[in-house]
């Protein structure tokens, strides 16, 4: 078979598909140019520093703030709970160099007027929220400040959440800071429902401060602060930020809660009846009131009074309960009372002593017991009627007698009644008490007579409380105590509760025979002002001379200082509560004792508190 | 007679190479290989990284919702605080005796204490 080349017959070439190839061939190279220069920025290229800060996308890290944790009442009222504030501050001069230098200077003119015009509705905003100035104030502070160049005007300071939510919806606020001015901060402060009841006991933490850690803020801060937290937050479309999973997240741990064992109800009574005796007398420089329960411990209401001496108000600013100390005077008499009957010297208060006329060593005659001979025409008398009337002298004669050849066996006593250390207490500052030493320089052959009426040592108001809740309690010394237990959400993380000092100081039987004996000095004794009240008291008055640092007792004017006490519990018969009110005069000539004051203020106390069924009444 | 097996010689490297280049730029690259039967693995991949995207840009968006819920939610507990401590305020046993009193209210503290019965 023959071949012939016959040449193929040319295609037509078709004007679309020729122009579709072009562009076919156009976008390959391109494609080809954009994967080449690809590979070239992964292998080749580094971006400048504005570009990279652009292109990058940044975690910051955010430091979680730990909440921190409420101090609670006995029943889980909140005594002190932390909220946010916020101060708040303006930039007037937001923008306004950007509207001064636009070219086209009638558009600047309008914006920088626009700016005003809502300055002006921010300012009537501001006057209707806040409620201190008129709104003209107010423009006017924004204006002139924008005027003279102001970038941190002060418009509010401490405002509450609320308030502060309120303020970011008015106009410029609700702008961001560059465009609006707003600049906020915040801080966390402590707030006290109650206002001032146990301020001083709530205490404060205030970091930077030569006493920077008060009351139980203070010394459970490590419980209540919690520990911060962090994470890492990341930008997302407009402008948010969420949390960045692929970085470490530590959430914060939110302080524990103080559950203490304050009664705000008993508190407050403890506070109104201190206050109302000697709020009116400006020679009392203050005072203090602390009511226990007898079985436990547990300090029910803490009050500490001080005159301040500028404004003669009266406020919890300093803890005199457990931080002064001071000769407690005719009360450390049933601490002498308790060492000769627990030891056998006295078998019965009607047991009698002589009256001497009341004279011992250097002393001065005791006028009571001068009267008593006059009286009854005798020269014997019984221990019950000394101590009812408070006889110095028949203390010094009980302490000389039986314990004068060897005073450290009367004092060996009193450091087993604790009135000797400062024990583990729940507030920082509770002071050491001071009791003379046969060792000591300047002890003489009067020495244990003065310890054995209440001077010559120093104990604190709330040493002598524990020792008179002890009797109250036959013999048992428990140790004085605020905080119940550390709570989270409710659930104990830690109990305190009550402990035991002493187990026994003394035996029921003289347990039984001081409260007789206490008994007596409120139904006919120094303390009288208590005979009637709404259930038996039993305790004892005290007044003494403060010894003045540097001075003395008197001063170059002869003016002297006095602390007026009365201690007991109540009701006598079974008691279930014990109480210590102390006042202390300013330097004065006129005399006050523990059965004015302080027994006015604890029979308020133990008549508000029978009435409104605080007191079991099934004795 | 066995057909003997072709030997791959360095040549027809380039001449495969030359072919793809040709077939690329006559637009029939993809046809060559044979792509066509993978198309539906293809346009699941594409629907993937799109689905990916869409995730993504998703729990961005739940997240941004997470965290002003979680303002809302502190919004809450402060107020909360803060009403807490206005009932509290109220609370107060003199304070409830004094509004009393202006209030001119006989209601007063107990003169005894109540009866059991």
């Amino acid at each position: 078979m023959e071949t012939t080349n016959t040449p193929k017959p040319k295609k037509k070439r078709d004007r679309v598909a020729t122009g579709v190839h072009l562009v076919y061939i156009l976008l390959l190279l391109v494609t080809v140019l954009f994967v080449i220069r690809l590979v070239g920025i992964q292998l080749n290229y580094t971006p400048g520093p504005k570009l990279a800060r652009v292109i990058t996308q940044t975690s910051v890290e955010k430091v979680l703030e730990p909440k921190r944790g409420a101090i609670l009442s006995d029943n889980g009222s909140p005594l002190a709970i932390s909220v946010p504030v916020y101060t708040i501050h303006m930039d007037c001069t937001v923008r306004k160099e950007t509207y001064a230098r636009m070219t086209d200077k009638e558009r600047g003119a309008e914006l920088e007027a626009a700016w005003l015009e809502k300055a002006r509705r921010l300012s009537e905003g501001l006057s209707k929220e806040l409620g201190d100035r008129s709104a003209a104030q107010y423009y006017e502070l924004i204006r002139s400040g924008r005027e003279n160049r102001r970038q941190y005007e002060l418009i509010c300071k401490d405002v509450d959440h609320q308030t502060y939510k309120n303020l970011l919806k008015l106009p410029l606020f609700n702008e961001p800071s560059h465009r609006g001015g707003m600049i906020s901060d915040s801080r966390i402060i402590r707030l006290h429902p109650y206002g001032e009841l146990a301020l001083r006991t709530l205490g404060y933490v205030r970091p930077g401060q030569s006493r920077s850690h008060v009351g139980l803020e203070g010394k459970f801060d490590y419980a209540i602060h919690g520990k911060e937290g962090s994470e890492w937050m990341r930008e997302v479309d407009n402008k948010a930020l969420v949390r960045d999973y692929t970085k470490p997240f530590i959430p914060a741990t939110d302080g524990y809660d103080i559950r203490t064992t304050l009664n705000i109800d008993i508190q407050d009574i403890a506070d109104a009846a201190l206050r109302e005796q000697i709020l009116g007398d400006t020679m009392v420089e203050g005072g203090c009131a602390v009511v226990m329960d007898v079985k436990t411990g547990a300090i029910k209401a803490m009050v500490n009074l001080l005159r301040d001496p500028k404004t003669d108000r009266l406020g919890e600013t300093l803890n005199m309960a457990i931080g002064r100390v001071g000769e407690p005077g005719s009360i450390f008499k049933t601490v002498t009372l308790m060492t000769v009957i627990e030891d056998g010297y006295i078998k019965s208060l009607d047991d009698k002593i002589p009256t001497n006329h009341g004279r011992i060593y250097t002393f001065e005659p005791d006028r009571h017991i001068l009267d008593y001979e006059r009286e009854h025409h005798t020269n014997q008398i019984p221990i019950i009627e000394g101590f009812k009337v408070s006889s110095n002298y028949m203390f010094q004669y009980l302490a000389d007698k039986y314990y004068g050849k060897d005073p450290k066996r009367f004092l060996d006593k009193l450091y087993t009644y604790k009135l000797g250390e400062a024990f583990d207490f729940d507030l920082s500052g509770l002071a050491t008490p001071h009791i003379s030493s046969p060792n000591a320089p300047g002890w003489g052959q009067t020495s244990l007579c003065s310890v054995a009426f209440g001077y010559s040592t120093e104990e604190t108001p709330l040493h002598m409380l524990t020792f008179y809740n002890g009797i109250a309690n036959k013999g048992r010394l428990m140790k004085p105590y605020l905080v119940e237990s550390i709570e989270d959400h409710g659930r104990i993380i830690e109990k305190k509760g009550p402990a035991v000092l002493n187990g026994k100081i003394c035996s029921t039987a003289t347990a039984d025979t001081l409260v007789r004996a206490l008994k007596s000095v409120t139904e006919e004794g120094t303390a009288k002002r208590l005979k009637g009240a709404s259930c038996t008291v039993a305790g004892k008055t005290g007044t003494s001379r403060v010894l003045m640092p540097g001075i003395g007792y008197k001063d170059s004017e002869g003016r002297f200082k006095n602390q007026g006490t009365f201690v007991g519990f109540f009701p006598a018969e079974d008691p279930q509560y014990s109480i210590i009110a102390v006042v202390y005069s300013k330097p004065s000539h006129q005399s006050f004792y523990g059965g004015t004051y302080p027994a006015a203020a604890v029979r308020r106390i133990v008549d508000q508190m029978y009435n409104s069924g605080m007191i079991d009444k099934k004795i | 007679m066995a057909e003997e097996k072709r030997k791959w010689k360095i040549k027809d490297l380039g001449t495969f190479l030359v072919n793809m280049l040709w077939a690329a730029l006559r637009g029939e690259l993809l046809i060559k290989l044979n792509i066509g039967k993978y198309f539906p693995q293809i346009i699941y991949t594409f629907v993937l990284f799109a689905l990916i995207i869409l995730f993504s840009l998703g729990v961005d968006a739940t997240m941004v919702k997470v965290e002003n819920n979680k303002e809302i939610l502190h919004d809450l507990e402060v107020l909360h605080t803060q009403k807490s401590y206005e009932l509290q305020q109220l609370n107060r046993r003199t304070r409830i005796s004094s509004l009393l009193e202006e209030l001119g209210s006989e209601l007063a503290p107990p003169a005894k204490p109540a009866e059991h019965r």
